[in-house]
């Protein structure tokens, strides 16, 4: 439908702006002063929300998305918003004082472990979950890499080569967080984020307008006459039964909008004060709800127009919605939507394999060279280091994507699965002082072999996620807790930073502590 | 780390409604109506509650203005 030239310029224009911003970040830092790593940042609200909004977003939003709601109707799109809404108090109960502790460290902490050491001072434990990080996080950034090369390839029917597209897309990924970092990805993420949930919308829009004159109600009658399916569990194509409706949103709950390493830095490490934190809760729920329903809108007008596509063409139901219905409709704004859909998609792909390029350069700088291997990169040569991990990894994942597993799609929610127990081990650092550190090695291997038995020897992981996992590790860390110990001047020094900073940031004015001020007055 | 009551409510709230959203057979499969009414009677009231629940913690947790200010010994060690 598009020429291969039209896509090449629109993301030519595409990664002009991307390495503008990266240079402009750069430039800025360095006309402040402002030294730091290119891994690390403190950032204001706005940049805080949208970062993190970006990053949960991906090539989910345009592509599995909307057809995920059309294999799984409206009850999917509910169970979603289950899981939404819960992490303003997952937040609050944990990456609240996760960022506490950070900030108490003078924002030291770069990788997820870094916060578990700080908890349990094991080494031992710091490799381990290093490694499980890293795991979750090449899967994704080849998979983005595959499903932007994929809608280049639908886009021009055939014309730009998928493995051009992976090369050129995933040299410029790799670019543009080796010059700016994370501080210029979460800036990108700022700029582009609202313009393309507002371009998600207007396909919504155009989709109705074309397919039903702008009218929801038609669009919605029309299902209920022949696919009433689509308003009840387990949905059209069966994908949300009693278990689904649990499994997958709770491991949302837990892996996706808290454990997976990029979001887990963005939710606990990034803010610049609490006020941003809070903020970063408060409209996180709002936000996502916003989008996802826009995904559902997908879903839901392309399951009306045509209900009997496979399962590989409904992942690329925008994309044929243009071609099937808007093109006859008005070539022109078919163009825009088509152009739309494949820069929206790049982008907020990219956002989320930067976000994970830079944690797991992260990951390989501080919890494996520096904290495992114990070599030291002098200071001055920090940056460089820096900028040659994430280009060996940025290529790494390029080569994965050239020639991808069949099973890419399933080892993104594999990732999100293997991160889940270690919430538990998160939850029980932070609240009970006698949860050691061998229980939290057990745990976090218990809990890994849990999530690998559910997927490759049960073969529920499509139910299940890492529910299993974090059953698993959620036991082991409280049993092995019990058996065995730990000095206690392991974890004083954290418990003291934790309630110094809760003492620094907070007032608390419950009714229990005015009394025992009144108390104390009497 | 101690919890004060009105956490303790919110997450216990919040729970059940999790929870009564989850139970298996509610809605029948297949039931378009009962859905519409589970969700409106487990998945609303989840969100009133999150948002209810934010707002009175956020009321006991008061933010300091003065808490990004450098603390005595940091100012020692400086």
């Amino acid at each position: 439908m598009l020429s291969a030239s039209t896509i090449w310029i629109a993301f030519g224009v595409y990664m002009v702006f991307l390495l503008g911003v990266a240079v402009f970040v750069t430039q800025k830092e360095k006309r402040q002063k402002v030294g730091g790593s290119l891994l690390t940042a403190s950032v204001p609200w706005p940049v805080l929300v949208m970062t993190y909004i970006a990053s949960l977003m991906s090539t989910w939003v345009f592509f599995a998305g909307p057809g995920a709601y059309y294999r799984g109707g409206l009850g999917y799109w509910i169970s979603e918003l289950s899981y939404i809404a819960l992490f303003p108090i997952i937040a609050h109960f944990t990456m609240n004082k996760v960022w506490i502790v950070n900030k108490q460290r003078k924002g030291a902490f770069t990788t997820p472990a870094d916060f578990y050491y700080d908890r349990f001072k094991s080494p031992v434990l710091r490799t381990i979950l290093g490694i499980i990080f890293l795991a979750a996080s090449f899967p994704y950034i080849s998979s983005v890499l595959v499903a932007i090369a994929q809608a280049a390839q639908y886009a021009t029917d055939g014309a730009i080569n998928y493995r051009m597209a992976v090369i050129v897309v995933g040299l410029i990924m790799t670019v543009f967080v080796c010059i700016g970092g994370v501080k210029s990805a979460a800036m990108a993420d700022t700029v582009q984020g609202l313009l393309f949930i507002l371009m998600l919308w207007v396909i919504v829009i155009a989709c109705l307008i074309v397919g039903f004159g702008g009218s929801l109600n038609l669009a919605l009658d029309n299902l209920w006459e022949h696919t009433q399916s689509f308003f009840s569990y387990p949905g059209p194509s069966g994908w949300t039964p009693y278990a689904g409706r649990f499994g997958y949103p709770f491991s949302c709950a837990i892996g996706w909008t808290i454990m997976l390493p990029h979001v887990f830095v963005r939710s606990g490490y990034f803010g610049d004060n609490l006020k941003a934190q809070r903020k970063l809760s408060f409209l996180t729920p709002v936000l996502q709800a916003v989008v996802w329903t826009g995904t559902m809108m997908i879903g839901l007008i392309g399951l009306a127009l045509v209900n009997n596509l496979a399962a590989s063409e409904s992942e690329l139901i925008i994309p044929y919605m243009i071609k099937n219905f808007v093109l006859n409709f008005n070539p022109v704004l078919a163009k825009v939507l088509m152009v739309g859909f494949f820069v929206g998609a790049s982008a907020v792909g990219l956002s989320t394999a930067n976000a994970f390029l830079s944690v797991s350069s992260a990951i390989v700088s501080s919890d494996l060279i520096k904290n495992t291997f114990h070599i030291n990169v002098p200071k001055s040569k920090e940056t460089l280091v820096n900028r040659i991990i994430i280009a060996v990894l940025g290529l790494g994942s390029l080569l994965l994507a050239i020639d991808p597993p069949d099973l890419i799609f399933t080892l993104i929610m594999f990732s999100i699965a293997i991160v889940m127990p270690l919430f538990p081990i998160l939850v029980a650092g932070l609240y009970w002082k006698k949860a050691t550190k061998q229980a939290a090695i057990v745990s976090a291997i218990v809990g890994t072999v849990l999530v690998l038995l559910t997927y490759f020897v049960w073969n529920i992981g499509g139910t299940w996620y890492g529910a299993i996992g974090m059953l698993g590790s959620t036991i082991t860390m409280v049993v092995v807790s019990l058996f065995t110990k730990q000095p206690e001047s392991d974890a004083a020094p954290f418990y003291e930073a934790l309630e110094s900073g809760m003492k620094r940031y907070y007032v608390v004015k419950d009714k229990k502590s005015a009394k025992a001020a009144a108390k104390a007055g009497e | 780390m101690k919890l004060t009551k009105t956490e303790k409510i919110w997450i216990t709230v919040v729970a059940i409604f999790y929870i009564l959203y989850n139970i298996p057979g509610i809605p029948p499969y297949g039931e378009a109506i009962p859905t519409f009414i589970h969700a409106a009677l487990t998945v609303l009231p989840l969100w009133i509650a999150v948002y209810i629940g934010l707002s009175r913690v956020y009321k006991i947790y008061k933010l300091r203005d003065d808490a990004d200010e450098e603390t005595a010994s940091e100012k020692k060690e400086g």
